[in-house]
């Protein structure tokens, strides 16, 4: 759907889940994509955010978005995933970033970081089926470590059904 | 290990690596690596760990050995890193494949057969092409592929009678299959990595060890690529690798199919490889991993910031190149296959195939300038597409055939081959790629090549052209031969007009992290240099040049001799240095050695360019070997400041005339020689003189050989095939003396003064060289006065050649009198071997003296007070080489070494035949085969030793009987394998284990192999190496051999570190 779509837009399609995908850009020019993703989290709805859907994602949380030092562009770059503590190869090609403080004042909690840097990878909410990752887990090109989290939206869309109102 | 305070204990008996320095572990065994010796130096020790993954296949078979015998258990030992239950998951073939089927990873069908019916069902249901591996007999042999049922039937029932278990293993053969390797790092929490990923360009034909190999692969798809990072990752998760190991794949070019061929839990040869290629310490990092740390706890050692939990990415690419030395070795089969048979290897940095091939081809010093645009490549070439033209007129295919075959069937030459039957033959790409197997990507690349030197050859001065075929790995002296212009006006012309090339930095990130890194090489492929020569030219640097790849006669000593140089150089005071080499394998280039690295070629051209570029105070060359050596001359016509002995002096000492003559004015003898430019000349001197007679070509030409000479005709025989005997290319011949004892005198020169390292004394005769004598530190023979004669010469001649740094003299000492044979103005090949034994580092005097200081005062004599013996025994790879003779003459064949000490000849001699291989049987029989009454005689005595040890003598007939009327009793009469009718045969007895040492020692006058070679004799030579049975093909060997074995019945071999001796 264009990047702009309301949430009655994409509620029309009676969709089981969502995914906000890559840009490029700086997120914060999206307003309306950011409006939508707030109302994504606010009604439940099974979200995964890619690149700069996290960004998107974060912003609509409440949290802020800034441009990186250096950008990190390659299939080789490695992130911790905290809940399981292994390091992981992802595939990623972005300038911008989360700022890691502004995450504190948001429901949204750190799921992964940037070993060599330390900024935010990925994003968890605490209390809603909403996550999302920096990084390309599909991974074309780049290498198949973070194919598991789809499985994890697969799971919460499994276990969040959307109540139409 | 070092870092965290561990302290740590190596057992090693390679007397000439950096590694058994006293520098690196705190203690060191020089010992033989077996179950044995190992749980003595446990017993003494009482470590708390043991490294298994370091020391390649023979640390891991003795670890293995150790933790099936309990010894780990008595001892309450960890292994550090893999456990022993993954590594035999890996190494056993069976549990390796049911590993892999349980990880999800494919492996080729096959199964074991033990008649040819069996062999024939099974073949079918796999599908031909099949390869056989015979079972229990080691180095491949009598294996092969099968493409039907009748190449089947053949290779199966050699392969039966072969085999010691009459069993054959069936496998799927995917020749036709891309070959790639996955370097993988893996902690104890399961994080794991790949540093590197290589593909071999010959495919799967080839073994790896003599492949040539690119990094990072070149032909795989995003999803091919990860496809096999994910295997690999899956298959090494599986086997709990903990460090580092190599996984090999195999994948049909054609479709998706791909099966794991085998992992090395292990560093290796490609683990190196890849830390080279990388930046990526693998050992250092898997080291830590094994002591416990995880992956992202580790920092990269490049950047100081970033995680060494990472990928590294390459920004150029890398080739390595095998060295193979079949020259050295009549009979070899000089074919690649399943069994490596290279002795060294190089590695090219670039940013483009065409660029590291060339690079490579000249890092190998084959006399390659490159892979075209080679001296006499249009001779050689013009006599081809004659021969093919004749051919077409006669309708003659044999000559496309051939060459079709050498694409079919690699040899060492086989790039050449390729670009031969491109570029004179005509054969398409696709043709070309049909027959070798090779991707069209190379073929595509290497046809790139061939069409710039065309463009070359058909132009005038065109500098645009000259910068491209520079940006495709062309030397100056390549495209000099296609301009008609010399290598150095085309250095001058492209240096006037600003074609010079650039440093890079290797920095594992492709410059994505800021990172200061030392690691660097030359490109025309770049704009500007990754550093800035500022600093380095205000605080002006010393380079030392390495020594190339490993090969026979120069191998790890010369990467001994360059690292304690820098070492020296710094201990002295030296805060800036910078090393040239491009072997993989060594330490000199690990990038925290040396102040900066250049992983570059060591011809005249790039060392010049790094010399220009950093304008260092001046070079030192005397550490890097012959080739290094050999470069002092040129270089000097370049105004570059050699440090050490002066160019002129070199030059003295290795100009045959220019040596003899000053030996002539000292008065020190050396046997008589002459060169010579015909026949008739030579045929006299020779018979004045008497054969036999040592003759070599004065200027030695690749191949070109040295040979002892027995008679007239075979001097007229060897002078007709070494048919450019000329007066540009002469041979030198001198007076062969047997039966002379020979030394050699390690020394370093001072400003005013030589000092004595030690006398070296062979244990073996004259005749064998160097490289191949088992030699004796102090000399354990020589008398009193004969010693003097030798250390006054040898100041003498040192005096004379202004020596400052290393100086290697050898001699020869005939009943009491000392001749010279010559004399090497650089680090020789025993001076590891002195410096352990005497504790005295000579090249760290060297590093003093080349900077102008004295020694403090070093005890000349300091060698002749020491108790105790140090033996080195030399290592050959005869098993490896598929048809090799091995008896011993003037060409060297050795491909390493070993040392021992012991407090006594035989203590320290024992110690040194194991680690070098032999077995030393207590009881058993020994097959006596002795040509010439005179040898009969002289080893009447050692026989009766070795019956009076209770070993059962064999002979064949004529050895049989003179021993029987010499009163011998025990001999047992045996038939040659030539007649295997007759019974018992030795061929029986050999391959049913009841020969336990051979001696086979060829009648004098026929020591040189050609002349008489019996085939009989070499068959028994050859059994026996491949059966492991220790062959002694001297007299002087015999009779230690066989008083080791006596000694080691009364005696217990001492188990000592190295500097308690």
């Amino acid at each position: 759907m264009p990047w702009n779509s309301s949430i009655d837009q994409v509620i029309a399609q009676n969709p089981a889940g969502v995914v906000l995908s890559n840009g490029p850009g700086d997120p914060i020019v999206c307003k309306e994509t950011i409006e939508t993703a707030s109302e994504l989290i606010e009604r439940s709805i099974p979200t995964l955010g890619i690149c700069l859907g996290n960004q998107i994602l974060a912003l609509a949380g409440g949290a802020k978005t800034h441009k990186l030092k250096f950008g990190h562009r390659g299939q080789n770059k490695s992130c911790r995933d905290l809940v399981s503590e292994h390091t992981l190869i992802t595939s990623q090609n972005h300038g911008y970033g989360i700022e890691t403080e502004s995450l504190d004042k948001t429901d949204f909690e750190i799921w992964f970081k940037n070993i060599d840097d330390q900024t935010v990878e990925g994003i968890k909410h605490m209390e809603k089926p909403v996550i999302a990752v920096q990084f390309h887990p599909e991974a074309s090109p780049g290498p198949d470590d973070c194919l598991y989290v789809f499985d994890k939206f697969k799971d919460l869309v499994k276990t969040h059904k959307i109540v139409t109102p | 290990m070092k870092e965290e305070g561990i302290s740590s204990v190596l057992i090693n008996p390679n007397i000439a690596t950096i590694q058994t320095d006293s520098k690196f572990a705190d203690k060191v065994y020089l010992l033989p690596i077996n179950r044995n010796y190992v749980e003595r130096v446990i017993e003494i020790e009482r470590p708390d760990s043991i490294m298994l993954s370091y020391g390649g296949q023979t640390a891991l078979n003795c670890g293995v050995d150790l933790y099936d015998n309990e010894v780990l258990r008595k001892y309450d030992i960890r292994v550090l890193n893999t456990s022993v239950e993954g590594i035999k998951l890996t190494e056993d073939r069976q549990e390796f494949k049911d590993a892999m089927v349980k990880s999800n990873v494919p492996v080729l069908e096959s199964a074991t057969a033990y008649s040819y019916e069996e062999a024939l069902r099974v073949s079918k249901e796999i599908g031909f092409p099949v390869i056989i591996r015979v079972a229990y007999t080691l180095g491949g042999r009598g294996g092969g592929v099968a493409y039907n049922e009748y190449d089947l039937q053949e290779i199966v029932q050699r392969g039966l009678s072969l085999s010691m278990v009459h069993q054959v293993l069936i496998e799927r053969y995917v020749g036709e299959w891309k070959q790639i390797e996955y370097e993988v790092m893996r902690d104890s929490v399961g994080n794991n990595v790949i540093i590197c990923n290589m593909e071999n360009v010959l495919g799967m034909k080839v073994h790896t060890g003599d492949n040539i190999v690119v990094a990072p692969s070149q032909t795989l798809n995003n999803h091919e690529y990860h496809m096999l990072r994910d295997a690999a990752l899956r298959a090494t998760t599986y086997c709990k690798i903990n460090g580092e190991c190599n996984i090999q794949f195999g994948l049909n070019p054609l479709s998706n199919e791909y099966c794991a061929i085998e992992i090395n839990a292990r560093l290796s040869r490609s683990s190196a490889l890849a830390s080279k290629a990388t930046g990526y310490p693998l050992a250092y990092m898997a080291a830590k991993i094994g002591l416990g740390y995880t992956l992202p706890e580790l920092v990269n050692t490049i950047t100081k910031v970033t995680s060494a939990c990472f990928e590294p990415a390459l920004d150029y690419m890398v080739v390595k190149m095998p060295r193979w030395d079949f020259r050295k070795f009549e009979l070899v089969k000089r074919k690649l296959g399943s069994a490596m048979k290279s002795v060294g290897e190089v590695m090219a940095i670039g940013k483009n195939f065409e660029e590291v091939i060339q690079k490579a081809i000249r890092m190998c010093e084959i006399g390659k300038d490159g892979l075209v645009a080679n001296d006499g490549d249009e001779n050689k070439y013009d006599s081809i597409i004659r021969q093919i033209e004749n051919s077409k007129a006669n309708h003659d295919t044999s000559i496309i055939e051939k060459i079709e075959y050498s694409l079919i069937h690699p040899d060492d030459e086989i790039i050449f081959n390729v670009a031969k039957s491109n570029k004179k033959v005509g054969f398409s790409i696709d043709r070309i790629n049909k027959l070798s197997s090779i991707d069209p990507w190379f073929l595509i690349k290497i046809k790139n090549i061939i069409d710039k030197e065309n463009e070359l050859k058909n132009s005038k001065f065109d500098l645009h052209l000259i910068e491209e075929s520079k940006k495709l790995g062309f030397s100056d002296k390549q495209v000099g031969r296609c301009l008609n212009l010399q290598e150095d006006q085309v250095r001058e012309f492209r240096k006037k007009f600003g074609i010079t090339p650039v440093v890079k930095q290797i920095d594992t990130l492709a410059a994505e992290w800021p990172a200061k890194t030392n690691y660097l090489y030359v490109t025309y492929n770049g704009k500007s240099d990754d550093l800035s020569f500022g600093d380095v030219k205000k605080d002006r640097s010393v380079i030392v040049l390495g020594a190339g790849p490993y090969r026979i006669g120069s191998s790890v000593e010369f990467d001994w001799a360059t690292v304690n140089m820098v070492f020296g150089l710094r201990k002295n005071g030296v805060n800036n240095i910078s090393i040239i080499n491009c072997n993989p394998e060594t330490v000199s280039t690990d990038y925290d050695v040396p102040d900066r690295l250049y992983f570059e070629e060591l011809t005249l051209e790039r060392v010049l360019d790094i010399y220009e570029k950093e304008n260092p105070k001046g070079l030192v060359a005397c550490v890097g070997g012959q080739s290094a050596n050999n470069l002092v001359s040129k270089l000097s016509n370049y105004d570059v400041q050699i440090l050490g002995t002066s160019s002129r002096d070199v030059d003295n000492a290795e100009d045959r005339s220019k040596f003899s003559h000053l030996l002539d004015v000292l008065g020190i003898k050396q046997p008589p020689w002459k060169m010579f430019t015909n026949l008739a000349e030579s045929k006299r001197f020779a018979n004045i003189e008497g054969y036999p007679v040592l003759v070599r070509p004065s200027y030695v030409l690749s191949g070109a050989a040295m040979k002892v000479i027995w008679s007239e005709t075979q001097l007229e025989q060897f002078i007709l095939e070494a048919s450019s005997v000329s007066p540009d290319y002469p041979i030198v011949i001198s007076k062969f003396l047997e039966e002379a004892s020979e030394v050699e005198v390690d020394a370093i020169g001072g400003t005013n003064e030589i000092v004595i390292g030690s006398i070296i004394e062979h244990i073996d005769n004259a005749g064998i060289h160097s490289g191949d004598a088992m030699m004796c530190i102090p000399p354990w023979r020589l008398n009193r006065e004969t010693m003097e004669t030798i250390i006054e010469n040898s100041v003498k001649i040192g005096k004379a050649l202004n020596v400052k740094g290393p100086l290697n003299i050898q001699y020869l000492v005939k009943d009491n009198e000392v001749y010279v044979i010559e004399a090497n103005v650089r680090a020789s090949r025993s001076m590891p071997f002195v410096s352990k034994f005497y504790d005295l580092n000579l090249i760290e005097l060297a590093a003093r003296s080349i900077l102008g200081y004295d020694f403090q005062t070093v005890d000349n004599e300091h060698w002749l007070k020491k108790s105790g013996f140090g033996i080195k025994v030399p290592q050959f790879s005869f098993m490896q080489l598929e048809g090799a003779d091995i008896v011993l003459g003037v060409e060297m064949q050795s491909t390493g070494e070993v040392a021992c000490f012991g407090n006594s000849f035989y203590d320290a001699l024992s110690k040194s035949y194991l680690a070098a291989g032999y077995s030393l049987p207590t009881a058993g029989a020994a097959l006596i085969t002795i040509g010439g009454t005179r040898n009969k005689e002289k080893l009447l005595p050692i026989v009766s030793l070795i019956s009076a040890l209770g070993f059962k003598i064999l002979a064949t007939e004529h050895t049989a009987e003179y021993f029987k009327k010499s009163g011998l009793e025990n001999v047992e009469l045996v038939y040659k394998i030539s007649e295997p009718e007759r019974n018992p045969n030795i061929l029986s007895l050999l391959t049913e284990r009841k020969i336990n040492f051979i001696v086979n020692i060829p009648s004098t006058s026929t020591i040189e192999k050609y002349v008489g070679m019996l085939y009989d004799e070499y068959q028994i030579r050859r059994k026996a190496v491949e059966m492991g049975i220790p062959v002694l093909t001297t007299v002087e060997s015999t009779v230690s051999f066989v008083k080791t074995l006596e000694w080691t019945k009364h005696n217990e071999p001492t188990v000592r570190p190295m500097d308690s001796y």
